[in-house]
């Protein structure tokens, strides 16, 4: 009897791996960036929910990320309480770069959270709704200037791929590019581009003021709040995401990896991460690890074939 | 109007309690003390310094934050005029004539007109924010891309003023710049230029390393190879610390004109500070009756840069107070933290938040005060510093300028690029390469070319676009004259002479 | 005594030279596609020959005589400090910021002729470790503790 206790309680306890004591999240990018943000937010929930009482968030920015992949890769061999966030554009830089590293030389586990991409015009604009903006774009393709983020990024691969669905050639999309997000909204407001892409967060305090609207979102299913249709009703059957998610080691095993699992499990189930995704208006796109690597294979082939059809890839 | 004046009291009201002047004060002081260090400019401090206002209510964090910008823009001035280290590119003028000051004895009266030219200007901005800036938000709109590559070409032709006496140096100088500014990924294309397969360089060279490399190494090893190892102290303090009338009468116009200067163009959505400064310095040095001063310590080349730096660091408030679009760094750590306070800027902020708006706006002054109140008085405390023997003033010198650059990423190679450019700021100054246009090139050469073939792709390839867009062809016109009109009288005067 | 120009020809002779290079490496610039008609080397090539143009007027500057001059210059002091910089960037992740910073701060005084390399070495160290206290703690970035990191951290 006392042996089967002790074999129950042992064997619940080694299922159960709890959460490691310390964490230290890598970020491919400066304070304040997108990347950084979800990080942060990472941390805030690990800790209000006391899932891990120290967690250290270090900056690495640089080279669109890959210092920060190629340092986390050399100098976290083996370790289990490291990880590092990546985001839909740490897929796309090695593509149109030549990088000497990429997702692929690290272990992704979970996707975590995002936003869809939404595409929008000035609220005066003589663009109505969508189906002008394609109407437009199919009379006269150069008249259209889409702008968006960094070149081989979300915005230039989520145009293009539109484009192809529309039947034009992805190279007659006019992308035009901006370094941030704040040039792409003044390029929208000032009239220089005809429309511009991006998150729905990045338009929102626009769109609530008056001086923007939404054509159309890159979404499963409509958005909460949002007035506008998906490119999917409209017959563009394309969805497009900004998505966020952690890695680790690859040199670890599964068994090192298990306490990691079991934090990321207990954080996107607790209160604190749905109040903080419900603040910053993100959508919870949990995925775990086997999925996740799919998705981010299934994104890469298809930024590949588009990145190809464009000529920029290397 | 007038109800913005009443909304602008009731800010000060909530603004001028005893423990948001404590606030503003603390802000201002560690603001100053971290602004000193090379690299971090005023956003990188407010963005440090952000985790100390949590759980302040959000009237007193800003007003903290204020009053840590302000300090911070304040102690990069004093290093840049001190130290020759300037800590972002708005400071780089200020450490060319201020540094050049302080180096004959005249450091106090450089940190003086920076501090009073900072008051001036940052008082009118403040004034142009409250009453002006949807209005001023509104205008900048209606610029788009031709209008900026135009802008831009006019900054660039004043480097005519600025060569020196060797044209071919001068223009190589020049190109360096344009050269360094172009290492990276190409941001129109993400085509990697001039990368030599380094990840690090694919961000491009950041203006900070060069401006420490160029500025703080270059004139230390310059320095070292030439003094013959004497150990001596320098700087010793000329006459008084106090500004004489001719200080004052070759100060007050550069403060108006760099604030007239500085506002617009920091409140243009791809303004830059770095522009408003180099056009200020290049207009005082047409201006000024000794113009060969420029170099040697010309006051004029203080006050009107470090006016129109902090004109244009309030003007760049106005899109995000009316907007909520950040436009600077500063303004994006701003809104960070008005985010923080579950805040989202946006054109409804007045409407919305008008107790927190005008509570920042009144601690804008507020904080703009207290550095005049407090730190002229020790203005010639500051420049004892300049009296520490020196080899203990360079070597601290240099740990800084490591400190600043390793701490910007985090990255040992930025520390190699810095030595690099410490090695041709000190061939530079060997071969009396002017250095201002080599920072002109770095800065605006790849704003110039992104508003030109931004330009271009929306107009797809029609080149007319330049002069159609009417404010475009104003502004290219006069950078024509600027550059050829020199040209054309010189011309015309040795014909005169030839035939008279 | 009059400059000898021979280092200014030097010099005038790198500025042509380098503008050679950047044409070349300009010519190797994929051209993009785009819109933009223009594309990502014609920046490059502008700035190329306007170093080549460069190149040719200092050529012939340097031959105008010499109104301003150095003296002789002492490149050991260059070296030393140089030197010290090179090696904290090699080895600041290994031996941390303060040795490091340390020897950069012992450099710049011994560069400039202080000999007492005890007390600026200790000075140095002082320096360093308020920094690195200061910006560690006190700023939350992260300068590198080297073989400190193993006690306690």
């Amino acid at each position: 009897m006392l042996k089967t206790t002790l074999a129950l309680i042992f064997a619940a306890t080694t299922a159960f791996a709890a959460p490691p004591e310390r964490l230290e999240i890598t970020v491919p990018g400066g304070p304040g960036s997108g990347l950084d943000q979800a990080a942060r937010g990472i941390e805030e929930a690990l800790r209000s929910e006391g899932i891990v009482r120290n967690v250290q968030v270090v900056n690495v920015p640089g080279g669109g990320g890959m210092v920060a992949l190629s340092q986390f890769i050399t100098t976290k061999d083996g370790d289990p309480n490291v990880a590092l966030v990546q985001g839909a554009g740490t897929v796309f830089f090695p593509l149109t770069n030549a990088t000497p590293v990429s997702l692929a030389d690290v272990r992704p586990l979970a996707r975590l959270a995002g936003e869809y991409e939404v595409i929008a015009v000035r609220a005066d604009s003589e663009i109505t709704s969508l189906e002008d903006l394609m109407a437009r774009f199919k009379a006269d393709p150069g008249s259209i200037a889409w702008g968006g983020g960094s070149p081989g990024s979300t915005e230039n691969i989520f145009f293009a791929r539109l484009g192809k669905i529309a039947g034009m050639e992805p190279r007659q999309v006019n992308f035009i590019p901006h370094p941030n997000t704040g040039e792409v909204v003044v390029s929208a407001l000032n009239g220089q581009v005809s429309v511009v892409g991006g998150g729905m967060q990045d338009f929102l305090p626009q769109v609530e003021g008056g001086k923007m609207r939404i054509l159309a979102v890159a979404a499963p299913e409509r958005l909460e709040g949002i007035d506008a249709p998906t490119l999917r009703e409209l017959g563009y059957d394309i969805v497009f995401a900004n998505w966020r998610g952690i890695s680790v080691h690859k040199s670890l095993s599964d068994e090192d990896v298990a306490p990691m699992r079991e934090m990321i499990e207990t954080m996107v189930k607790s209160d604190r991460w749905h109040e903080m995704l419900a603040e910053r208006g993100w959508l919870d796109f949990y995925l775990p690890e086997a999925e996740y690597q799919q998705f981010i294979a299934d994104e890469e082939s298809a930024a590949k074939e588009i990145l190809t059809e464009l000529g920029i890839t290397q | 109007m007038l109800d913005t004046f009443f909304a602008l009291m009731g800010g000060f009201a909530v603004a001028l309690t005893i423990q948001n002047l404590g606030w503003s004060l603390l802000g201002v002081t560690l603001g100053t003390m971290i602004g000193v260090l090379p690299g971090l400019g005023p956003a990188a401090t407010v963005a440090l310094l952000m985790p100390l206002t949590v759980g302040l209510d959000p009237i007193s964090a800003f007003i903290m934050f204020a009053g840590i910008y302000y300090g911070a823009q304040y102690g990069g001035s004093t290093a840049s005029i001190l130290l020759n280290t300037p800590g972002e590119a708005g400071a780089m003028m200020t450490a060319i004539e201020g540094n050049a000051m302080a180096r004959r004895g005249r450091g106090a009266q450089a940190l003086a007109t920076a501090a009073i030219g900072s008051f001036v200007a940052g008082t009118i901005a403040t004034i142009g924010l409250t009453f002006a800036a949807p209005l001023l938000v509104e205008l900048a709109l209606k610029l788009t891309a031709p209008d900026y590559f135009a802008l831009m070409i006019l900054s660039l032709a004043t480097v005519t003023a600025l060569l020196g006496n060797s044209v071919g140096l001068g223009l190589a100088s020049l190109f360096i710049g344009l050269f360094l500014g172009s290492v990276g990924l190409d941001p129109q294309t993400g085509q990697s230029r001039f990368t030599f397969g380094i990840i690090e360089l694919m961000d491009g060279i950041d203006t900070v390393v060069v401006a420490v490399g160029l500025f703080a190494v270059g004139e230390t090893l310059y320095t070292v190879a030439y003094q013959n190892g004497v150990v001596e102290k320098i700087h010793q303090i000329k006459g008084s610390v106090r500004l004489s009338r001719e200080d004052w009468s070759r100060s007050w116009k550069p403060w108006i004109r760099g604030t007239l200067i500085g506002f617009p163009i920091g409140s243009i959505p791809a303004g830059g500070s770095e522009l408003p400064t180099i056009l200020s310095y290049s207009l005082e040095k047409k201006l000024s009756r000794k113009p060969e001063e420029f170099g040697t310590g010309a006051i004029e080349g203080v006050a009107g840069p470090e006016a129109a730096n902090n004109a244009s660091a309030a003007g760049a408030l106005a899109p995000l107070l009316a907007l909520g679009l950040p436009t600077s760094t500063t303004a994006a750590v701003l809104l960070a933290a008005f985010q923080q306070y579950g805040l989202r800027p946006g054109p409804m902020l007045f409407d919305s938040n008008p107790a927190l708006v005008w509570g920042l706006i009144a601690s804008l002054y507020i904080g703009n005060a207290l550095l005049l109140v407090l730190n002229l008085p020790l203005v010639g405390v500051w420049v004892k510093l300049l009296s520490i023997p020196k080899p203990w003033l360079y070597g601290g010198i240099l740990t800084l300028a490591v400190l600043g650059t390793y701490s910007l990423n985090g990255n040992s190679f930025d520390v190699v690029l810095l030595c690099i450019l410490g090695i041709l700021g000190f061939t530079m100054r060997v071969f009396f390469m002017p250095i201002v246009p080599c920072i002109l090139g770095l800065i605006l050469g790849p704003m110039i070319e992104q508003q030109l073939r931004r330009s271009l792709a929306i107009s797809q390839g029609d080149w007319t676009v330049f002069l159609t867009h009417p404010l475009s062809a104003l502004l290219l016109a006069l950078a024509a004259a600027i550059v050829l009109l020199p040209i054309i009288l010189q011309l015309t005067r040795r014909r005169a002479s030839q035939h008279g | 005594m009059q400059q000898s120009s021979a280092p200014k020809v030097a010099l005038a002779t790198a500025i042509t030279v380098a503008g050679g290079v950047v044409l070349w490496m300009a010519g190797s610039i994929p051209q993009g596609f785009g819109y933009d008609a223009v594309g990502p080397s014609l920046f490059p090539r502008i700035i190329g020959i306007g170093l080549l143009i460069s190149g040719a007027l200092s050529m012939l500057e340097s031959f105008r005589p010499a109104d301003d001059e150095n003296g002789r210059a002492d490149l050991r002091p260059v070296l030393l400090i140089l030197g010290a910089m090179l090696l904290l960037a090699a080895g600041v992740r290994i031996a941390g910021w303060i040795p490091t910073a340390a020897l950069v701060f012992l450099a710049g005084t011994i560069a400039f002729g202080d000999r007492r390399i005890v007390l600026n070495l200790v000075i140095g160290v002082v320096l360093a470790g308020i920094i690195l206290i200061a910006f560690n703690e006190g700023l939350g970035l992260n300068l590198p503790l080297g073989p400190l990191s193993r006690i306690g951290g």
